[in-house]
């Protein structure tokens, strides 16, 4: 196998010697000779999506996307279509979490008041529900399995998090000719900054887990955490992803397809006629309502 | 393993085996007799210890019985449907370890408005030789529903020698660990519920010291077809719980309804006649 890096983007690329490419498929650079010792996979997970299955995917996508100028809509067939093996670390962690907030729990009250009917005074009653509001504290403890975090630098975080889900009881202990023809990128970036985004990460989905699974009652508010991590296992994953280069009139558009799933990830540009088309559109409706209700109302109350 | 006859049926996907030489023509989990033979795959471990039965099969046939005519809106031909009991091992896993549950739950009184405030809290169980049932035929709800094992009375398991069909253990150890995770979870937070007589409850629990090995319990199982359904009836084979569901007779729903109805039309002709 060659290995070549990126000095743009730092993804460093394994490739079989009879597929070299001299640029990167993450940002088009020219990739020079990369001799350093890298570390090897755990798992792999194979392709099941192919080139075909991945254009249409593409497609789809680039279709749905409404507010893009139609140019974009109707793109054709990307120009480039790569399938790369990208790196993810996976993380098994346990998290301990101590919380403290405050938990509204609704009841039912039964109320009365007056109202004037065909002259007279009438009392009735209603049914309105109050939330009554207690302090709360305690702990959390969940195990996490198979957090991802991207270990690609032509790969970011955010764009890998959109990317998933990968389903991982697919993979295959390592072997280098799981992906014979293909591109297989190795990590680029370091363990001790990838758990970093997994802690953060963790963080962020122990409290989303806390708020809306773990408390009772009705409502929360002001709920604050501090999360520990335990991380019982890492391990370097290849997983399968295709990525796209797809020709414009409003120029080159990167995007990416899951090639376990078919499910594509992108930013692609908006047609600023349509946006205010849209802002216009809103604003026409909004003038209707208000009209109605005017009319229906007599012309009082919003003009005073 | 090749030694053993095995089949896996076409209709469920069970996987049943016996020593060499016992027949196995149908299906056990749902009478078919669409079944084909069946190598079961290398490195499943498969199990060494089982607890043997103590129902024997005129209890099992009286427990059915018993069923069969325990409620009205069951058809009267239900007793005599075809349904034979039939003997079978099911895996399950015993389990070691320790459980930590943080749990939150919302308790009934307390001088609050709504009657109930939130507590929260954490508590944690070892638990020993705890048999959770690791079968890919049989439902969680019929798992659960057959009840708990007394695991002290397990005796080694030769499955060249076993007198009784078993269903092949499919269930992977990593896959059992995490069904262990769920149960005992799932167990100790109905404890909790009722401890603290909580009208809402909720969960998190952390495993620890998780150790266990695969064996086999017994269950007495019989399918039968009624209409064009199949109904499963499964006996614990050593406590005798009974978990089935039987159909539901629609003429007896119907002449019930009807005779409800002209029940209520002739009182209230009896009152028109009487009052005038």
């Amino acid at each position: 196998m060659a290995t070549r890096s990126c000095p743009q983007c730092g993804a460093i690329v394994e490739m079989d010697p009879t597929h070299i490419s001299a640029t990167c498929a993450f940002c088009d650079a020219n990739l020079v000779d990369h001799t350093a010792t890298l570390e090897r996979p755990d798992r792999i997970a194979p392709f099941e999506v192919d080139g075909r299955r991945a254009v249409r995917a593409l497609k789809s996508f680039l279709a749905d996307q409404w507010l893009a100028p139609e140019g974009v809509r109707q793109a054709a067939d990307p120009s480039e279509l790569r399938a790369v093996f990208v790196p993810f670390y996976a993380y098994d962690a346990v998290a301990r979490t101590r919380y403290e907030c405050t938990v509204g729990v609704d009841w039912q009250k039964t109320e009365t008041y007056t109202v004037e009917e065909n002259g007279r005074t009438v009392t009735k009653t209603r049914t309105v529900t109050e939330t009554e509001w207690f302090p709360l504290q305690g702990t959390h403890g969940r195990t996490w399995l198979d957090h991802l975090v991207s270990a690609s630098r032509g790969l970011p975080e955010d764009e890998s998090n959109r990317l998933e889900p990968y389903d991982l009881g697919r993979t295959h202990p390592y072997d280098p000719a799981h992906h014979a023809g293909m591109d297989a990128e190795h990590p680029t970036v370091p363990r001790h900054e990838a758990e970093s985004t997994a802690t953060t990460e963790l963080e962020a989905l122990e409290k989303r887990t806390i708020e809306r699974e773990f408390l009772p009652g009705d409502h929360v508010r002001m709920l604050h955490t501090t999360s520990e991590f335990d991380i019982k296992k890492v391990a370097l994953l290849l997983l399968p992803v295709w990525v796209a280069v797809v020709d414009t009139e409003d120029g080159q558009i990167r995007l990416l397809v899951n090639g376990q799933t078919a499910a594509v990830v992108g930013d692609v540009p908006r047609s600023t006629t349509k946006v205010l088309m849209l802002i216009a559109a809103a604003l026409v409706a909004f003038l209707v309502i208000i009209v109605g209700w005017l009319v229906c109302n007599g012309g009082h109350g919003l003009l005073i | 393993m090749s030694a053993l006859n095995a089949i896996r049926c076409q209709n469920c996907g069970g996987a049943i085996a016996a020593q060499a030489g016992v027949p196995l023509p149908r299906c056990l989990f749902c009478a078919s007799d669409a079944v084909v033979p069946f190598d079961p795959p290398e490195g499943l471990e498969q199990p060494g210890q089982a607890i043997p039965f103590v129902i024997t099969q005129p209890d099992a046939e009286a427990r059915f019985a018993d069923f069969a005519g325990s409620s009205i809106w069951y058809p009267g031909d239900l007793q005599s449907a075809e349904l034979e009991l039939q003997r079978l091992l099911v895996p399950a896993w015993a389990w070691n370890g320790r459980l930590e549950t943080h749990w939150t739950a919302l308790v009934y009184g307390g001088a609050t408005k709504s009657g109930k405030q939130p507590v929260a809290g954490v508590e944690t169980v070892s638990f020993q030789q705890v048999l959770i049932p690791a079968s890919k035929s049989l439902t969680v709800p019929e798992m659960r529903a057959l009840g708990h094992y007394d695991e002290q009375a397990l005796v080694a398991f030769d499955p060249h020698r076993a007198s009784d069909p078993y269903e092949v253990a499919e269930v992977t150890r990593s896959a059992a660990r995490q069904l262990a995770g769920i149960e005992m979870e799932h167990r100790h937070r109905a404890s909790l519920k009722g401890r603290h007589k909580a009208y809402r409850i909720r969960t998190s629990g952390l495993v620890h010291e998780l150790s266990g090995e695969t064996v086999l319990t017994p269950v007495w199982i019989g399918a039968y077809p009624y209409g064009d359904r199949v109904y499963r009836v499964l006996i614990n084979g050593q406590t005798g719980t009974f978990v089935g569901e039987a159909p539901i007779s629609w003429y007896k729903v119907a002449g019930a309804i009807l005779g409800g109805v002209l029940a209520f039309l002739t009182f209230l002709l009896l009152i028109q006649i009487c009052f005038g």
